[in-house]
């Protein structure tokens, strides 16, 4: 940051010199005089001396006249600039104020300035060994607020996110695998609150290093701090980014219970931006918000992208509610929001994805079609498993601004 | 904002400095702040989950060789070697007849637990179909000495033979450069693979069912047709669950010979020469 600053400083400079040697090498003395005035009106120095030597003539009144108005003008400026450069800092501060101990120094102002804590409740932190390997910034987060949760404060910022196992809970994730992600927004005053969720997939590897066992970010990786060969790192990240693409996220679960088999489908609202707004009215200090977010590794393309089964190609039930080939308004659906999505990520869902368009997705009914579409997800769903060790969901809790 | 340029280049270069220097600090002070403000206000939860090997399972020929290299077309009533698909004679200089013929293929994958194998053939010869696990030596000398020579069987592996299945075990890799002109040794457990057939009578090879039987198979494969040949019916046989102990990088490889086996008629003779069909499938 200071060199960029100091950079950007020295290129104003040097670009100011450059004009001053341009004028002065102008051979209309009437110039030179501009040049010299505003100088001298802001504070007579040296240059003074300049303006006491020009002649008294009919031009030298109006140039006076002309230098009163661009004084004035450059006081309006000035006033104006200064005005709005308040304006942000006490906005700013103002914004610090909605905290108790915004006052006291800048740390309690780093240590309390959100308008909420997140909290987990659960017995079990999942792979919480590999976990402190991967991100040491996790932590259990404090249990001594509100009995029965983990929270957040200032200082402790990330949090382990908690569950309670049951039997047959399955310990690899991979193609089919789903999970409930499930916290609590804890306000700390009465009233609405807004806040913004980011839904994030990292990538891990990992690897022996110095006969150490190490979890590193994929995209952390490098052939120093590894003995992977770059090929490895670049199939790895190859990897990372199909997990962006396939990790899917909804904001309800869908109906896995219907008595006919054919109309059950996972979930409803899918995330396909990967960001959602939350806002919980009359929310009381202290009195946690859950908010639960649903994610799926889809098994199957005929699961995402195929608008019903009459196709009899999918394998399974679909993540979200099946329409009619010639259903009305298909974008605003579920299913079409899907699709869309399948069309805006190629890249990140399809192997084969430089052979794809957005016409072969709207034709999945069809052989020939399915079957490229389907074998660009399962590779890279197979990259996938050979590239990454372990993925993270994080969720990022921000307020709304 | 032109104006303000024009009297910025109207100023001394030391006034020019101490303005513009004044201008940036301000700016990275607001900025700051609110970057700050931005990072400081932010919560995050996260959990990690184990990243399922991918699971995956091969039917190949011995040593994990492509599927052409299982090829079960020439079947001999008389002992030939199957390095050099040559037949062998015995001390008299006669063909020495055989009941059987052995063929060995692989079951190969990653992470997985548990499969099955399936045999599906048809009846129009008098074959019996039996798989048996074995076990894959690198020399003839590393066999047992104990082991009956009828149940070893040479495998002389290809080049360039691995463009359907690159796994690699750890306990049995594969290169196909180094292996270019080796032969392999497989030998046969005595008690065949688990297994039972899913669609004869009693489950056993012997009780067929029989295609005029309406009341098994017949009207499903034939509905009302009535002139059918009563062999005409396939034989579907299933492994009972077979584990898999793998390696450390989730892999296995495991060995199995079909023997293709037909009773001693020495008094009979066969002269129709009929095709039999023989599917291999492994399930997870």
């Amino acid at each position: 940051m200071n060199d960029a600053k100091f950079n950007y400083g020295l290129f104003a400079l040097k670009n100011g010199a450059e004009i001053d040697k341009s004028i002065s090498a102008l051979p209309d003395s009437k110039t030179k005089k501009e040049k010299a005035m505003p100088v001298a009106a802001v504070e007579p120095d040296e240059d003074e001396e300049s303006i006491s030597a020009l002649p008294e003539d009919e031009d030298i009144i109006d140039e006076k006249e002309l230098k009163r108005n661009r004084i004035k003008s450059l006081i309006k400026l000035a006033v104006i600039g200064a005005s709005i450069i308040i304006i942000i800092i006490i906005s700013t501060i103002a914004w610090f104020t909605m905290n108790r101990e915004v006052e006291n120094s800048g740390l309690a102002m780093t240590a309390t300035d959100a308008p909420f804590e997140i909290g987990v409740v659960g017995t079990t932190v999942r792979n919480n060994s590999e976990l402190n390997k991967a991100d040491n910034q996790y932590n259990n987060g404090d249990n001594t607020q509100i009995a029965g949760y983990y929270i957040t404060d200032g200082l402790n910022s990330k949090i382990k996110i908690r569950y309670t196992p049951s039997q047959g809970d399955i310990e690899d994730f991979g193609p089919g695998s789903s999970g409930v992600l499930s916290f609590y927004v804890i306000p700390k005053q009465d009233g609405d609150l807004t806040v913004k969720i980011d839904l994030g997939s990292i990538g891990y590897r990992e690897y022996d290093y110095n006969n150490t066992k190490i979890i590193k970010p994929i995209s952390e990786l490098t052939t120093t701090n590894s003995s992977f060969t770059q090929d490895d790192i670049n199939q790895f990240n190859n990897a990372n980014n199909f997990l962006q693409g396939h990790i899917l996220f909804f904001e309800n679960p869908g109906d896995t219970t219907n008595a006919n088999e054919s109309l059950r489908y996972y979930y409803q609202n899918p995330i396909t931006s990967r960001t959602i707004n939350k806002t919980f009215l009359n929310a009381r200090k202290d009195v946690p918000q859950q908010v639960t977010i649903y994610w799926m590794w889809a098994n199957t393309l005929g699961q995402i992208a195929l608008k019903n089964n009459n196709s009899g190609f999918r394998n399974g039930y679909p993540l979200v509610q099946d329409v009619a080939d010639d259903v009305a308004n298909f974008s605003s659906t579920d299913k079409g929001k899907m699709v869309q999505y399948l069309k805006n990520n190629k890249s990140i869902i399809f192997n084969n994805a430089s052979s794809i368009s957005d016409a072969d997705i709207d034709d999945a009914s069809t052989k020939a079609t399915f079957s490229k579409l389907s074998t660009g997800y399962n590779e890279a769903d197979f990259l996938m498993g050979f590239g990454l060790s372990y993925f993270m969901i994080e969720i990022s809790v921000d307020t709304v601004s | 904002m032109i104006a303000a340029m024009k009297k910025l280049n109207l100023m001394s270069p030391r006034k020019k400095t101490a303005f513009i220097i004044a201008v940036v600090l301000t700016l990275v002070f607001v900025i700051s702040i609110c970057v700050f403000a931005w990072f400081s206000s932010q919560r995050k939860a996260a959990e990690l989950y184990k990243v399922e090997f991918p699971n995956s399972l091969y039917l190949n020929a011995a040593h994990r060789e492509d599927r052409m290299y299982f090829n079960l077309s020439a079947i001999s009533p008389y002992k030939m070697d199957p390095i050099s698909d040559t037949f062998l004679y015995d001390s008299n200089g006669e063909l020495i007849p055989v009941n059987n013929q052995k063929y060995v293929f692989s079951v190969s994958g990653s992470n997985t637990t548990s499969y099955r194998l399936q045999l599906a053939h048809t009846n129009n010869n008098q074959f019996t179909y039996t798989i048996y696990p074995a076990t894959q030596y690198s020399s003839e000398n590393t066999v047992p000495g104990e082991t009956d020579s009828d149940d070893i069987v040479p495998y002389a592996l290809n080049t360039g033979s691995h463009t359907e299945n690159s796994i690699q075990v750890t306990s049995d890799p594969y290169n196909d450069t180094v292996d270019e002109g080796q032969t392999k040794y497989y030998v046969k457990s005595n008690s065949s693979l688990p297994g039972e057939y899913k669609n004869n009578k009693s489950g056993t090879t012997n009780n067929l069912i029989k295609a005029q039987e309406s009341s098994y198979y017949y009207e499903e494969n034939y509905s009302s047709m009535t002139n059918v040949q009563e062999d005409d019916i396939p034989s579907y046989w299933q492994s009972d669950s077979i584990s898999v102990v793998s390696d450390a990088n989730k892999k296995f490889c495991h060995y199995y010979i079909l023997v293709v086996a037909w009773p001693n008629k020495n008094n009979v003779t066969i002269e129709k020469k009929e095709t039999d069909m023989v599917y291999i499938t492994a399930e997870r």
